[in-house]
């Protein structure tokens, strides 16, 4: 078990296309850390040159303390998992999980017992006997992990390896993942393009957007403390609001004023950012969960008239119409409004404030 | 806007029964969702409506009027699928007005009253800036929506959907739920919509189809799927949370019943015995129970049951706690879990929560706690 580095990590193709820029990043030993982007953010190319498989640009790559930059693959004590999983077709589950430890020509005792516990941890001891073509898909996938658990790695890179399944097979792997590298210890970079996927999982998320860290944190730090707006609109299911607007002052109150809404920001840490920011054009965010819609008027609530209802059994989504925005709100499963029926927003204290320029995070996201 | 029923429907591709004597009925003017796992047999039966398959048995009416001898172009249909089958040589603005130009209907509509609905339908689907590209400019989840708009750019008898925003970004689907609902609520044409994702079948339906393996296991309302489903694969199908189910046996102790839950005693309210008793289900049952209904705590208590931390997920600011409990894994929700490491002994108590049970021999429900028997 190791920490991985990234220093200065660069990746450019052809001299032109820049897919890794400046990467820094330590990975903690035993640590769960999930590289988050849509496609082409580069996450699946810094994998790939901790892997071993692309060249480093430039910078360097640490496993441990050793620089691993001129390392064949091999050399690395690395074990991938792949979205495909790369099984033998011709061989039987056994040893297509035997197979890296028949080529380090380990002895037959020990293959057999290593294979034995790996199948064990991830519950393939009854199909060890059949071939690929026999499994399900999240078989297949458990054969591919014990494969990556027999040769004890120093780490494990998990490139999507769940993004295909259907939901509910996608959801037990969540768990055996977590579950298996928790009680392993094993450190874990995991590439991922499905936010609920990286944070239901990982200690730490990396999110990246066309080569760069956007940020790195914890579930919490993205959820609550979005640095920018592009990790505030891919973190959050139901998205988070995103409504551009001016803030400006009336008889000493300070107001967010939009096409339609218009919210008096109370919190003083709020206020005194903005107020020093002084940024004319902005973006509130706020997410669902901290706008709580109901039928009757009072204090700050906004009238709003309810544009559609997703019941989810424990919870309601409700979209609502604020003048010519359209907001997602969170109420509890008895709240039950008629299509079009007028109601009322109250907007708690978790409100962002973003550049409307750079996209920054003003208020450092600590609340309105 | 018709009325479109099914009766006995059977397709069959050789030796496979895709669809299996299905018979539902889509009223007049409502949204109706088929939600089922992948190869469950809701596109064939949206593509049998549409006329595109000939049935192997039973009959398809609109309104009464079988359809057996009408083609598809005479059924006045509109269908949106998956696989967008956009004309690449076309702008995406012809893409979607080509329906309103063909021969059969040449003259119906003006100039000015086809770029009205195109301009229209493309502001709401949000493509209207996009509108004199061709598809192969165009992102998948941009293709989606103009294969959407084309078939939203005339009323017809009834509008099919097969999963027609697979492909968009969360922030534009919960947008795109509630502009289809009204779109569909503001015209009043029935709409038949099929999806494996229980959230979509959840923000649209005014009834929900559940089907497996090509036969229909529950129809109803969102809310009474969720209150009340009908075994427990509909219970564990999709959604955000699903249902824990264990396997239990129904003793009597001291007179009173309980549940035995692996050598542990799970008392049973009065409603949920009440209701047991009227179904005359066997011993052998499953509990079902909501992942936020079971509680948990760190010491013993009275009728708890002994479990360990197996993992725990997060999303935003509730931790998903998954406990081992036995041979069984149950899921619960925990806040003061969230940073716990696996192999954490706690106790789960099952008493007090809404409780599904379920006859293990048929997997049908027999009692829930608030609702009277099946």
């Amino acid at each position: 078990m190791a920490s991985i580095t990234f220093t200065k990590t660069w990746k450019i193709y052809n001299k032109k296309v820049i897919a890794v820029r400046d990467l820094n990043l330590l990975v903690k030993d035993h640590e769960f850390l999930a590289l988050l982007g849509p496609s082409g953010c580069g996450k699946t190319t810094s994998l790939r040159m901790v892997a071993g498989l692309e060249e480093i640009t430039a910078g360097e790559i640490s496993i441990g303390d050793r620089v691993v930059n001129d390392l064949k693959p091999r050399q690395r004590d690395i074990a991938m998992v792949y979205e495909s999983y790369g099984l033998y077709p011709h061989l039987k589950v056994y040893e297509n999980i035997a197979f890296p430890l028949r080529v380090r020509e380990i002895k037959e005792a020990e293959i057999k017992q290593r294979v034995a516990h790996a199948s064990e941890v991830v519950d393939l001891q009854g199909i060890l006997e059949r071939y690929p073509s026999e499994l399900g898909d999240g078989q297949k996938q458990r054969v591919s992990i014990a494969r990556a658990i027999v040769r004890e790695p120093a780490v494990f890179l998990f490139d999507e390896p769940i993004s295909h399944l259907d939901e509910t097979l996608r959801r037990r792997m969540r768990k055996e993942i977590k579950h298996l590298q928790s009680s392993l210890g094993t450190t874990m970079l995991y590439v991922t393009h499905d936010q609920i996927e990286a944070m239901a999982m990982a200690d730490r998320i990396v999110v990246m957007d066309l080569g760069v860290v956007m940020q790195l944190g914890t579930p919490d730090d993205l959820f609550d403390h979005p640095a920018n707006l592009f990790v505030a609109g891919f973190i959050g299911e139901p998205p988070m609001n995103l409504v551009k607007g001016q803030v400006r002052r009336e008889q000493g109150q300070l107001l967010f004023q939009s096409n339609g809404l218009c919210l008096p920001i109370q919190n003083p840490a709020t206020v005194a950012a903005l107020d020093r920011a002084n940024k004319s054009e902005l973006t509130l965010g706020v997410r669902p969960l901290h706008v709580n819609p109901r039928g009757a008027p009072g204090g700050t609530a906004v009238p709003a008239e309810v544009y559609n209802l997703e019941p989810h059994g424990d919870y309601n989504v409700v979209t609502a119409r604020v003048g010519s925005e359209v907001l997602l709100a969170v109420s509890g499963s008895d709240f039950f409004p008629a299509q079009r029926q007028p109601i009322f927003l109250e907007f708690g204290n978790h409100l962002h404030f973003f550049d409307g320029q750079t996209g920054q995070n003003l208020v450092n996201g600590q609340g309105a | 806007m018709a009325e479109i029923r099914l009766e006995g429907v059977t397709k069959q591709y050789h030796k496979l029964t895709a669809v299996s004597e299905m018979s539902i009925t889509a009223r007049q003017g409502e949204f109706l969702v088929l939600f089922g796992p992948a190869g469950a047999g809701k596109t064939t039966t949206l593509k049998l409506i549409a006329g595109l398959e000939p049935l192997d048995g039973g009959t398809i009416y609109f309104d009464d009027r079988s359809m057996s001898e009408v083609d598809t172009a005479d059924r006045n249909v509109s269908m949106a699928f998956e696989n967008y089958a956009l004309y690449p040589h076309m702008s995406v603005f012809d893409n979607m007005a080509f329906p309103l130009n063909v021969p059969s209907r040449r003259g119906q509509y003006s100039k000015e009253d086809i770029e009205r609905r195109v301009k229209e339908i493309a502001q709401v689907l949000q493509i209207d800036m996009l509108l004199q590209r061709t598809p192969r400019e165009l992102s998948g989840g941009q293709r989606q929506r103009v294969a959407l708009g084309r078939c939203l750019i005339r009323e017809p008898a009834v509008t099919l959907l097969d999963e027609p925003i697979a492909h968009l970004d969360a922030k534009l689907r919960h947008r795109m739920y509630a502009e289809l609902k009204r779109i569909q609520h503001d015209r009043g044409t029935t709409t038949i919509y099929a999806t494996p994702a229980q959230t979509e079948a959840m923000a649209m339906a005014d009834r929900i189809v559940v089907i497996f393996g090509g036969k229909v296991q529950q129809v109803s309302s969102p809310r009474d799927l969720y209150e009340r489903p009908v075994s427990v694969d509909v219970a564990r199908f999709g959604g955000d949370q699903t249902m824990n189910v264990l396997p239990a046996r129904l003793v009597s102790t001291n007179g009173d019943m309980a549940f035995d839950l692996a050598g542990h005693l799970v008392p049973l309210d009065d409603c949920t015995r009440d209701a047991l008793i009227d179904s005359g289900v066997g011993q052998e049952v499953l509990i079902g129970v909501r992942p936020p209904d079971v509680s948990c705590n760190l010491e013993k208590s009275l009728h708890s049951i002994p479990a360990s931390v197996y993992a725990v997920e997060h999303s935003g600011h509730t931790p998903l706690v998954t406990a081992q409990c036995g041979e069984n894994l149950v899921e619960l929700i925990s806040e003061c879990l969230s940073t716990a490491p696996v192999g954490t002994p706690l106790w789960l108590s099952f008493e007090d929560c809404r409780m599904y049970v379920f006859d293990a021999a048929t997997s049908k429900l027999v009692a829930t706690a608030n609702m009277e028997a099946h």
